[in-house]
């Protein structure tokens, strides 16, 4: 699949270049200089070594560790007692292994679009007089923050180190949770222009081949020019774009991508971006969150049923509440329905009306409160609460009732674990909302059945969105209607058709018989 | 084509089943004995569908429309056979003339027919669009809650008081005529004939062995399911008020009291309706447009939902003025004689006996 790429690059270059490169060292200086025509941050430094072979050196100053570059590239050139005859390449790749080790992976290339590719990437070329090929050495030193907490999915229990901008630090988290030679990382590189680095994770033997195959299909086709984050590709991959419901995961926790590959799932992981894209995806796995796992799994089990309450909750409440008080006001108990009419009595909107205005303002503070400088955060939550809840309220605008719904609904939506799951929930509601206005408790029926026909009907790469629930699969049914403490969960998941169903043992129920008898 | 497993089948085949009889209770001119009336057309039923899937057994991997050309004939089978895709267009325009009368009269008082049924003929036509085996899912997603919701109505109509058993005494007290006059023609037409078009739908089952079992065992369930309704209804309200209301098992619902504080929960039966007549329209026309591409050989059966769902929409639309002419209108004295009849009846009884004598011919020339 690289090569597709870089043979694209040569087509590219190969009008005004020569694809190899000659023996004179100025007219290779000249092709370089032509390519890196004002490119201020590549650098060129000619210089002489002892022999008086010309060499050239070539790099990107801010992309290489100049420390590293000097006391190994540097200092070996110019080093006063070097053996003679290091005039070629070879010798001088030789004194490279011999001062720095293999680890730096010295190379040598003659394309010059290789050596443009691979300067880019940070690496050192060094080009000698009487030479056709470049030595290209690895001091590639990206500026990167250190590990943090993930900033967007909090956890009270379980580990606090979240993925950054680099893929290679990221895989090596992955590698740090999965030590064995199954887990497999494929390179790819896309991108016309960005030429960036993406990486497909999962373990051979659990993954199943047919979609391992097609995530490198739909991967490889894409063609773009250039690649800023995971999302980019989400949209390039997924199955059905027309959906307000993500179906590809994604997450900035290993760990999540580790034990979601120990489930049989593939990853994608992307350069310059902390989110790693996890596939299939199912509706279910989007009201999982890791702690799930974490934690004691009764507790568990009832968090899960609290999700998928208040999963209802914000998809509904609104439409409910506009529903009945405009059509079906006598389902509502009467103490109630006295209590919302009296709250109601002084505000001029129809139910619907009052209903899309709070919602609308309520996202408004949201999506502001997303993008806020920190110093008037304050500010934004005084003016939050006090001036639209409150004084609405008292000026009549809106009642209370209303209020109270919406500021329900907004809670209900944070319960959600999957922060775009959730913006898929959030947009739903509104046309929940106008059709409970306009059909009452008809309109919230076939909203409902719409959104069923269209979940039921959606698939993330061969995997029913709806499943395990629709269609049923039993035995899957362990880690959606409960969580099954570990000792419990024996299989895994039939519906991402995984290559090894079988997990964990049977019998590791622990008791306080277990051990004595040496088990 | 896409596939659906046995239990979302066994799903589809209640759902249809239950269907619009729900709304108008069954059999009421039976009066208190109306329950036995619908037991009888379940044991009558599970006969008639017993022909249908021996038929599909004879002719394995064939749809209804397949079976009247390969049997009679090109020129004999394929004018029957189309009668069947019209009559589907007719029964999901049938099915929108009982909302149209039951939904303005109980939730939306206000609003033109024209306007909701178009709304919910959009969402059918998504989902046709979508295809069978999303409704499968759907019915497989929703089933259970319908399961649990009917127990809560029986738990909440004996808590709130108001069953009263002796209702159902005496028992076929006015003679046996009364009972079975209900069950012919409408008691078995309107349930159980009509399941004769999952024979549209039959070959798209992943275990085809498994058909016979899971189609009989939905068909015990819906009539379970009917007869408690009947019971519940008539020991609710005595034979009079069951005989005179039009929506029996509605009102039942509407009896639920619970602490003054669960109350008034037609509402919700009317959605209850909505649903099953939505999977029982959705069914109707979707085994019409397949009957049309079939019979028309066409390879992309899209074409044929607008023109489908348009019709449909019409008929349902201009079918009836009111609910009176709507249930003992044409429908009763025309459709039922002269079109279901041999629709349901006559033609897969003279399909049966035609292939059980090829098969022996066939069996014979073979020997």
């Amino acid at each position: 699949m690289n090569q597709k790429f870089i043979s694209k690059q040569e087509t590219q270059y190969s009008d005004d270049h020569l694809i190899q490169l000659t023996t004179d060292i100025t007219q290779n200086k000249q092709i370089f200089t032509n390519i890196f025509e004002n490119c201020s941050d590549v650098v060129f430094q000619s210089f002489e070594i002892k022999d008086h072979t010309h060499l050239l050196v070539i790099y990107i100053e801010e992309l290489i560790d100049t420390k590293h570059f000097e006391s190994v590239i540097l200092k070996p050139l110019m080093y006063e007692d070097q053996p003679n005859g290091l005039g070629n390449l070879s010798s001088i790749r030789q004194l490279f292994q011999e001062q720095i080790t293999s680890a730096l992976g010295a190379k040598t290339l003659c394309k010059v679009t290789d050596i443009t590719q691979q300067v880019l990437r940070g690496h050192v070329a060094v080009l000698a007089q009487g030479e056709n090929k470049a030595l290209l050495v690895n001091v590639l030193n990206l500026e990167k923050r250190g590990l943090e907490e993930p900033s967007s999915e909090l956890v009270i229990r379980g580990p606090k180190e979240a993925f950054i901008e680099n893929i290679a630090s990221n895989l090596a988290l992955l590698r740090k949770r999965l030590r064995t030679p199954r887990l497999k990382i494929e390179k790819f590189t896309i991108g016309e222009l960005s030429q960036t680095d993406l990486a497909i994770a999962y373990i051979n033997g659990i993954a199943t081949n047919s979609i391992i195959e097609e995530v490198r299909k739909r991967v490889s086709s894409i063609q773009i020019d250039g690649v800023m984050e995971s999302g980019y590709i989400e949209e390039f991959i997924e199955d059905l774009p027309f959906s307000p419901f993500p179906q590809v995961h994604n997450t900035e926790r290993p760990d999540v991508v580790a034990s979601m590959l120990l489930e049989g799932k593939v990853a994608i992981f992307v350069d310059t971006t902390p989110f790693v894209l996890i596939i299939p995806m199912t509706f279910w796995s989007a009201l999982q969150s890791s702690e799930d796992y974490y934690e004691r799994f009764m507790l568990s089990t009832s968090i899960r049923w609290i999700r998928y309450l208040f999963l209802l909750i914000a998809l509904f409440l609104p439409s409910l509440y506009v529903a009945l008080t405009t059509y079906h006001q006598e389902m509502i108990p009467t103490s109630l329905l006295i209590s919302i009419a009296i709250a109601r009595e002084n505000v001029p909107f129809p139910a619907l009306v009052e209903a899309l205005i709070m919602e609308i303002v309520f996202e408004a503070l949201r999506e502001a409160g997303v993008r806020l400088p920190r110093a008037v955060s304050q500010a934004m939550s005084i003016v939050g609460a006090l001036v639209i809840g409150q004084a609405a309220v008292q000026a009549g605008i809106v009642s209370t009732p209303m209020v109270i719904v919406v500021a329900i609904t907004g809670i209900a939506n944070f319960t959600i674990p999957r922060f775009n799951f959730g913006n898929a929930i959030r947009l739903l509601r509104f046309p929940m909302i106008i059709l409970a206005g306009t059909l009452g408790l008809y309109g919230v029926l076939l909203g409902i059945l719409t959104l069923l026909l269209h979940v039921a009907s959606l698939r993330s790469f061969g995997v029913p969105y709806f499943s395990p629930i629709s269609p049923l699969s039993l035995g899957d049914l362990k880690d959606v209607v409960i969580r099954k403490p570990w000792w419990a969960m024996n299989f895994r998941e039939r519906i991402i058709r995984n290559l090894n169903p079988k997990r964990i043992p049977e019998g590791q129920k622990p008791s306080p018989k277990r051990g004595k008898d040496g088990n | 084509m896409q596939k659906i497993s046995n239990y979302q089948l066994f799903v589809l085949t209640i759902l249809f089943q239950i269907g619009t009889t729900i709304i108008f209770g069954f059999a009421s001119a039976a009066g208190r004995d109306a329950w036995i009336s619908m037991l009888i057309s379940t044991l009558i039923g599970i006969f008639i569908i017993s022909v249908y899937l021996v038929l599909m057994r004879l002719h394995p991997g064939l749809t209804l429309v397949e079976w009247y050309p390969k049997q009679f004939g090109k020129w004999l089978g394929t004018p029957i056979a189309w009668l069947y895709p019209l009559y589907q267009i007719y029964g999901g325009g049938r099915m929108l003339a009982d909302l149209q009368d039951l939904v303005p009269t109980t939730i939306l008082p206000r609003t033109p027919p024209i306007f909701f049924l178009t709304v919910l003929m959009l969402v059918i036509a998504y989902g046709v669009y979508l295809g069978i085996e999303t409704f499968g899912r759907v019915g497989e997603f929703l089933l259970p809650f319908f399961l649990v919701l009917f127990c809560t109505e029986i738990i909440l109509l004996i808590s709130s008081g108001v069953v009263h058993a002796e209702n159902l005494f005496p028992i076929a007290g006015e003679g046996l005529e009364r009972v079975l006059k209900p069950i012919w023609p409408v008691g078995l037409t309107q349930t159980f004939g009509e399941t004769v078009q999952f024979a549209m739908i039959w070959p798209l089952v992943e275990q085809q062995d498994k058909i016979v079992k899971t189609t009989l065992f939905a068909t015990i369930l819906t009539g379970t399911v009917l007869t408690l309704s009947n019971i519940f209804a008539i020991s609710v309200f005595g034979e009079i008020t069951f005989q005179r209301s039009t929506y029996p098992l509605y009102s039942l619902i509407r009896e639920i009291s619970l602490a003054d504080f669960i109350e008034n929960l037609d509402a919700i039966g009317v959605l209850y309706f909505v649903v099953t007549a939505f999977f029982k329209i959705s069914l109707h026309l979707f085994c019409s447009i397949r009957a049309i591409q079939l019979l028309t050989n066409s390879k992309n059966s899209r074409q044929f939902i607008l023109p489908v769902i348009i019709s449909s929409l019409f008929m349902g639309l201009t079918m009836t003025d009111n609910v009176a002419s709507h249930i003992n209108g044409v429908h009763m004295k025309i459709l039922a004689p002269y079109f279901t009849i041999p629709l349901w009846f006559v033609f897969p009884s003279m399909l049966l006996v035609v292939a059980l004598i090829r098969q022996k011919l066939f069996n014979q020339n073979k020997g």
